[in-house]
């Protein structure tokens, strides 16, 4: 079973995987590797999805949806909804929960089952091409993306019968792509110009660490908007020819649209081009009008610059929100397919002052990211090692032990110290205090879920989710560590000290867990990642090896019938170590074998194998990636007067979390409902309404008197949870954050059960 | 074995400070700090542990969070300065921490006391505000229009009443 990184895009969809430690984009039947997010309902009764759906579109608009991206997550009432609906031209209506419907021969469709249908179809692609089921993935959102976006994405992955591993931000990923295994310490800057959103995010990248230092995003800019002002153009063309509007018919409209986006596609390689539409009217006697419309390039500029002005703004907003100037980054990262027109290139260059990356091609990067995301994810031998807690509760100046310097000594610790106090009582102590008393699946950490044969743990092994409690100075193991610096895993300084820890000696038996199969394994060292194939996982070894050289997969390699020749920079291997001047030091063997005729695949080699390798190349040294990612938009609850309270500030680091303390606003109160909204508007109602808490029970006393506790927690998807707790009875909320709009669990089932009986998904 | 461990990371974790947490000393520069966190990160984030049991990595993810919390505050001059002294004052770094976590905003500017800080009831609080905008640009009859709403929720609050006298003082000298 394998997992795949799925970018799930406003025009496009693409698949990767992790394969004997390369990730492979892969391609459809045919070697197709874009997959069109277009989902389109066919009399006959069949769904097509892709190609054959984006054809579609120009003969029934009414039952062919695009974009659908654009309104997951979106309520009824909402601006983005109403746009769509006087843009697209098939049928919406609301449905229950001010979700919207989507209407298609007589059927009605929520948002994520549209969104399903692409992820099915692009799970189907990898399922042929990889030979086996794939039943996990990574999918990508936008970064901008907000809690109810994210989730109705999720939604989609499940109804499309996928375990979504991780929702990850769409440049993050790229970036991802673009560092893993470089080893180096750089600052990049991720311009992601897609075809329905603009992302800009800044990283500092460090070794296998990458931290988003800022992002922000507009989700109404992409290359659909210069199709359409293309389009507007040679509707006004024809309008002065003909006297006829074509803007007035949805269906004419889509067809203009469609040429638009290929005089756009045109001119990013040819200075100049036409295009024939035959039958867009009819005129006297039924005399059918073509059009015949031309555009340069110089004009194609002129109309594509306030976009890209708008773009700079975005990307000011994340350089202001990082603190820091354009010039201070050491390589842009150019995303999405809008940023291959030239003119948009051009100004990246300008703006940064340096030349951008461009030896990852612009549709696949993202995927790619997803992919290597989503072999760390499922590696289920993942697991650091841990140094033990400083002893003192703070440093001395200039002396402070390194987590890289503990952990040796870690490892050798007798720990008989600590378990001395750790006796049963106080576990038991411990875990009563910080078990929610609300039976919400993933309040008690440690008693009944146990993953897999780990289930066995016994209840005295839980540890505590929160201890507030003073106990006694743990062991002084770290007295022996050397004083010096923190020191960062570098290639040439390999991370010290990960693996291989000799067994402690057993915990006090009050404390004992039963070692898991998994965690006996992991002990000697966690399994190489990457290697999923490969039989001997050897120890994992600190340091990042270099990808250069690397060798080319070990079956022949067959050139991809559906290869592009436009952009033949794109068809290089992915080489990090390379600047974008330089040729690939690979290159020429390489560039020869790409370029040999296509040759029959053997019947039993599975497809991806047609593939040349894409990106990094995984070696069994190399650390995992350590993604630490940042909530795009501020989380805040409401207070008195319709006001809000900012409880996790936009641009936080994530996983993280914060708690507020609220005051009851009544006389006896007894119960205390928090609403959640997402967005930096003084206003409570300027910003997207999320869901509410409700905390019951609470001892009526004047109002003032009691407070509630309102915790907010981050995961690493960027999806949120709340608590919300009274501090004086310790009792906590019964309830989960509901998000409006989004599926109840349920629903999900249903859905997805009507998925499975729906007609055939036609690709092609 | 790093059970054991983490069940000691989480009985220090609320008597850590962020320095200690971070493993960087006070002075720490901008820079000391990015490369601790880092190393922090590639520990405790809860992605390098998904081959652990959910409670463990739970409690990491605990561990982490506090971190990025850490890192947040050290980071900002102005949180760290705030947090520094929360310390200074003797005050245990569960507490100093929870100090720090304020919006920057209402850190900064302490401000005199506002008639709206007297009040308890959250109702009251935009009628107080309203009023003593009101007051300052004179316009005292709208003020105490709005005063007496916010007296409606909190009729025994004495700085309201003391308000209250103010403006009608104020009102008698215009005329």
């Amino acid at each position: 079973m394998s997992v795949v990184g799925i970018d799930l895009g406003t025009t496009n969809t693409v698949v990767a995987c992790v394969r004997n430690g390369r990730v492979h984009v892969l391609g459809d039947e045919q070697g197709r590797r874009l997959l069109p997010s277009v989902v389109s309902f066919h009399p006959n009764g069949d769904i097509l999805v892709g190609h054959g759906a984006k054809a579609r579109r120009a003969v029934d608009a009414k039952n062919t949806i695009a974009s659908v991206k654009r309104l997951l997550g979106r309520t009824w009432n909402s601006p983005e909804l109403e746009k769509a609906r006087a843009r697209f031209a098939f049928e919406m209506k609301e449905g229950p929960g001010q979700g919207p419907l989507i209407v298609a021969r007589g059927k009605e469709y929520t948002l994520p089952e549209i969104g399903a249908f692409v992820l099915k179809r692009a799970r189907e692609i990898a399922e042929t091409a990889l030979g086996e089921r794939v039943e996990r993935a990574v999918i990508t959102v936008p970064a901008h993306f907000n809690e109810l976006q994210r989730a109705a994405t999720k939604v989609a992955g499940r109804v499309a019968g996928l375990e979504v591993l991780r929702i990850l931000n769409e440049p993050t990923a790229a970036a991802l792509a673009y560092g893993l295994g470089k080893g180096s310490k750089e600052r990049i800057a991720i311009y992601d110009f897609g075809g329905g959103t603009f992302d800009a995010t800044l990283l500092d990248l460090n070794g296998n660490v990458f931290e988003v230092l800022a992002t922000a995003g507009d989700p109404f800019l992409g290359g659909d908007d210069i199709d359409d002002a293309i389009a507007d153009r040679m509707a006004d063309a024809f309008l002065v020819q003909h006297r006829f509007d074509p803007r007035s018919d949805g269906q004419t409209l889509e067809r203009l649209r469609q040429a638009a986006e290929q005089v756009k596609m045109a001119l990013s390689t040819q200075e100049q081009t036409q295009v024939h539409l035959r039958e867009i009217a009819f005129g006297v006697g039924g005399a059918h009008l073509d059009l015949i419309f031309g555009l340069s390039r110089a004009e194609l500029d002129k109309m594509t610059e306030p976009f890209v002005e708008r773009s700079f703004k975005v990307t000011q907003d994340a350089l202001a929100l990082a603190r820091l100037a354009p010039s201070e980054f050491d390589r842009t990262i150019l995303v999405g397919g809008t940023s291959r027109i030239p003119l948009v290139r051009r100004r990246v260059e300008a703006f940064f002052g340096a030349p951008p990356m461009d030896r990852m091609n612009p549709d696949e990067v993202v995927a790619i990211g997803a992919a290597i995301q989503a072999a760390a994810l499922s590696d289920a031998s993942r697991r650091r090692s841990i140094p033990p807690p400083p002893t003192g509760f703070s440093v001395p100046r200039k002396s402070a032990p390194s987590f890289s310097d503990a952990a040796p000594q870690s490892s050798r610790a007798p720990s008989s110290q600590e378990l001395s106090v750790d006796d049963d009582q106080e576990t038991q102590a411990m875990r009563r205090d910080s078990v929610p008393a609300s039976g919400r699946e993933s309040a008690p950490p440690a008693t009944s879920r146990g993953t897999g044969p780990g289930s066995a743990t016994a209840p005295q092994s839980a540890l505590p989710t929160s201890t507030a409690r003073m106990t006694p100075p743990p062991p002084p193991t770290m007295r022996t560590a050397q004083p010096s610096s923190p020191v960062l895993p570098r290639s040439t300084a390999p991370m010290p000290a990960r693996p291989s820890a000799p067994a402690l000696p057993p915990l006090a038996p009050s404390a004992l867990v039963p070692m898991t199969p998994a965690s006996a394994k992991g002990a000697p060292g966690s399994r190489p990642f990457g290697t999923i194939d490969e039989p001997s996982p050897g120890s994992f070894v600190g340091g990042i090896s270099s990808v250069q050289g690397a060798p080319l997969p070990q079956a022949a390699p067959v050139a991809p019938a559906a290869r592009q020749p436009s952009a033949p920079s794109f068809n290089a291997p992915f080489n990090p170590d390379s600047l974008p001047q330089q040729s690939p030091p690979t290159g020429n063997a390489l560039q020869q074998f790409m370029n040999a005729p296509a040759q029959p695949l053997p019947e039993q080699r599975p497809q991806y194998m047609s593939q040349p390798p894409r990106a990094p190349v995984f070696t069994k040294s190399m650390p995992p990636p350590v993604l630490i990612d940042v909530t795009p938009r501020a989380l805040v609850v409401e207070t008195a007067g319709g006001y809000c309270d900012t409880v996790i500030p936009r641009n936080a680091k994530i996983p993280c979390e914060r708690t507020r303390i609220f005051a009851t606003a009544q006389d006896g109160q007894q119960i205390v409902r928090v609403r959640v909204a997402q967005g930096e508007d003084g206003a409570f109602r300027g910003n997207t309404y999320l869901g509410e808490v409700e905390l019951s029970g609470i001892p009526a006393a004047p109002r003032g008197d009691v407070s509630v506790q309102v915790t907010f927690e981050l995961d690493a998807d960027g999806t949120l949870r709340v608590r919300a707790a009274d501090p004086t009875t310790g009792r906590q909320a019964t309830a989960m954050l509901r998000l409006t709009g989004i599926a109840a669990e349920s629903e999900i089932a249903s859905m997805r059960a009507r998925m499975e009986q729906s007609g055939a998904i036609v690709g092609g | 074995m790093d059970r054991a461990v983490i069940l000691a990371w989480l009985k220090v974790l609320d008597d850590l400070t962020y320095y200690a947490l971070l493993s960087v000393p006070d002075d720490a520069s901008h820079d000391d700090l990015k490369r601790a966190f880092h190393v922090f990160a590639d520990t405790f984030h809860p992605d390098a542990h998904s081959g652990r049991p959910d409670d463990e990595r739970e409690a990491i993810g605990r561990i982490f969070r506090r971190g990025t919390e850490g890192y947040r505050v050290l980071e900002d001059p102005a949180l760290r300065t705030g947090y520094d002294a929360s310390l200074a004052q003797g005050e245990p770094p569960s507490v100093a921490s929870r100090r720090s976590s304020l919006p920057p905003a209402r850190e900064r500017v302490p401000g005199p006391k506002r008639l709206e800080d007297t009040l308890k009831s959250p109702m009251a609080r935009p009628f107080a505000r309203r009023a003593e905008e009101l007051a300052k640009k004179g316009d005292w009859k709208q003020a105490k229009l709005q005063l007496s709403l916010a007296k409606n929720y909190e009729p025994d609050n004495e700085a309201l009443a003391l308000f209250l006298k103010d403006l009608d003082v104020k009102i008698r000298g215009a005329k």
